[in-house]
């Protein structure tokens, strides 16, 4: 009886010493499971802020969103804003050998703060295509300030200046000096460019991204070389562009010839357009190729350029926009050129005619923001065409190959709303390195 | 000179009382286990509601705007301090280690609930960093909080045997 009573007792000790070793092995993996989960966030919250601190925030879009029009869905808009300035962020002269030698881009005093490319890039809230439109700088539209007054009828790209241009003189006449007055006068510049452009296109912007001719060199420095593809051998002493026919890799100073050339190319600015688009489109494939994405050294050397000579807006959470990369990525971009309905000459200056009702129709519609409308024979652009105006727009068919280079997956269908019957130029398929004149 | 006897409060019912000088000892037989008993109900309480607390704070947030924020935050720190305030001693082990995955779970539950992420596909890292972006702030002021619990508790502890070692040798 007490042998059994001695047994019960070790068997109780036993069991006591069982469940507290279990306990233990049970606490030793919660407290490891709590330490992994606060040490990977910890890495990553680290991470992105040290990526995103010291990016240069506009607020400009606040200006211009009480006046969007409402979104129908989450999908997102980005505006790509080029600027033909040859000054730094402050509004210093860029040294003289680096402007003429490197940026083939004559002096200071040239390019003004024109905005010379102007790409607005559709994300669907689907994660599906993602859809870009260039619209051809020299559109003749009515231009606005950022508060929503109308500064007249110019060239699209003029908006930035203009408003740069009264805003400056408004602050050096209170006395405002130095880099606040350039930081300032361009800030009213932004303003009144995204409103001029929303207001053009008919859809709202979410966020827009800013880039003079510093930045674009200094990013293609980093993601240097560049493939691109050309349909025919290009010669061009104004933007220094001088290039085979062919796949070819460029560095820094070729990528700037490249996406400025104009000069000797059939279609002139509409061919540019086409370039930005195909220079754009390889950018993006590199980055995906050699996993720029996934790769927190090399992104962090991306954001210290974009830190350096990119403007975003403030509300533009990087994260988001990673999480909406893949689309980009992933050859789910189509672009387009907006159409334009002909050429004229409107105080002593070449400007394209517009017609803004068919322009907000088209970009509506593949944005989600209107239905789906069927193009007609009788559109402005045909409209223009049969009238005799010099059309923009080259046939698809006349040796421009828009199939990418090296990219063996099949052609998607095209984008449904905006096919290349009312677009100026033919579409470019993101997703490898396109071939363009 | 009369020696009141400690009180077990809800904040801390698993400390066993010191013995009443010259009374019975209050073993876990004793009147401290009765008070054990009673004070079950508001650690049940607790560990059952303050895990709302942050689910509550993020539903605010992602009311208010498209990620998780200060509601989050502030739900956490509350759930967090309350839990370690009312568990007893030996529960502190489950409780110190709960803030970071809580936090992650109710951030990643939020974010794909509400549609913010897919939880697949090629942006999943990317979602990922989102969901560690959004958690980290909370999880660490949480995970401070409790330590700072624990660290009251352990003093007050401290202080209570020592003075119930004067009074027993008095």
């Amino acid at each position: 009886m007490s042998e059994h009573k001695g047994e019960q007792g070790r068997g109780a000790r036993s069991t006591k010493r069982k469940t507290s070793r279990s306990v233990v092995a049970a606490r030793f993996v919660v407290c490891a499971v709590s330490s992994a989960v606060l040490a990977v966030s910890g890495v990553g919250w680290f991470a992105h802020h040290s990526l995103t601190n010291g990016l240069k925030t506009s607020d400009a879009l606040d200006a211009v969103r009480k006046r969007a029009p409402k979104h129908l869905d989450n999908s997102v808009n980005l505006l790509l804003i080029g600027l033909d300035s040859r000054k730094d962020m402050d509004g210093n002269d860029l040294p003289k050998e680096f402007v003429q030698d490197e940026l083939h881009a004559g002096s200071s005093e040239i390019g003004y703060y024109n905005t010379n490319t102007l790409i607005l890039m559709h994300i669907p809230a689907d994660g599906g295509r993602a859809t870009a439109f260039s619209v051809p700088r020299d559109d003749y539209v009515q231009t606005l300030n950022g508060d929503g007054s109308a500064q007249g009828h110019f060239k699209i790209k003029e908006a930035y200046s203009i408003a740069y241009t009264k805003e400056r003189e408004k602050l050096d006449a209170e006395g405002v000096k130095g880099a606040d007055l350039e930081h300032r006068s361009r800030e009213a510049g932004r303003e009144a460019t995204l409103a001029t452009v929303q207001n053009f296109l008919g859809v709202p912007i979410d966020h827009f991204a800013e880039v003079n001719l510093l930045g674009f060199y200094d990013i293609a420095k980093v993601l240097q070389p560049i493939q691109v593809c050309l349909n025919h051998p290009v010669k061009d002493k104004y933007s220094g562009a001088d290039f085979p026919a062919g796949l070819q890799e460029l560095n820094p100073r070729q990528a700037l010839a490249f996406v400025r050339q104009r000069h000797g190319l059939d279609n002139g600015d509409l061919d540019r357009t086409h370039r930005q688009q195909a220079f754009l489109s390889s950018v993006t494939h590199k980055l995906k190729s050699q996993g720029v994405w996934s790769d927190l050294g090399k992104l962090q050397g991306l954001f210290n350029t974009v830190k350096k000579d990119v403007v975003l807006d403030s509300s533009w959470d990087v994260l988001d926009f990673m999480q909406q990369v893949p689309s980009l990525t992933g050859g789910k971009v189509d672009f387009h050129t907006l159409p334009i309905t002909g050429f004229a000459t409107r105080a002593g200056e070449d400007v394209n005619l517009v017609d803004p009702d068919k322009v907000k129709e088209i970009v509506q519609a593949a944005t989600g923001q209107a239905p789906s409308p069927s193009p007609t024979p009788s559109d402005g652009s045909a409209d223009a065409r049969s009238g005799g105006t010099p059309s923009p727009s080259p046939s698809p068919s006349a040796g421009q190959s828009t199939a990418p280079a090296g990219d063996s997956s099949p052609d998607p269908s095209p984008s449904p709303s905006a096919s290349d019957d009312n677009q100026a130029g033919p579409t470019v398929k993101m997703g490898g390195i396109p071939c363009v004149d | 000179m009369t020696v009141t006897n400690p009180r077990v409060t809800s904040a801390d019912p698993g400390t066993i009382p010191a013995p009443r000088s010259g009374g019975p000892p209050a073993g876990p037989r004793g009147r401290g286990a009765h008070r054990a008993c009673k004070g079950a109900r508001p650690v049940r309480r607790a560990l059952l509601i303050a895990p709302l607390l942050p689910v509550l704070g993020a539903c605010a947030d992602r009311a208010a705007g498209p990620h998780v924020g200060w509601g989050f935050a502030a739900g956490l720190v509350l759930a967090a301090v309350w839990a370690a305030s009312a568990v007893r001693p030996a529960q502190l082990w489950w409780v110190v280690p709960a803030p970071p995955p809580v936090a992650a779970a109710v951030t990643m539950a939020v974010a794909l609930v509400t549609g913010t992420s897919t939880g697949k596909g090629a942006a999943l890292p990317a979602e990922a960093v989102r969901w560690a972006v959004d958690a980290f702030p909370a999880m660490a002021a949480a995970e401070i909080a409790v330590l700072i619990v624990v660290g009251v508790r352990s003093v007050r502890s401290r202080r209570r045997g020592r003075s119930g070692d004067v009074r027993a040798q008095g």
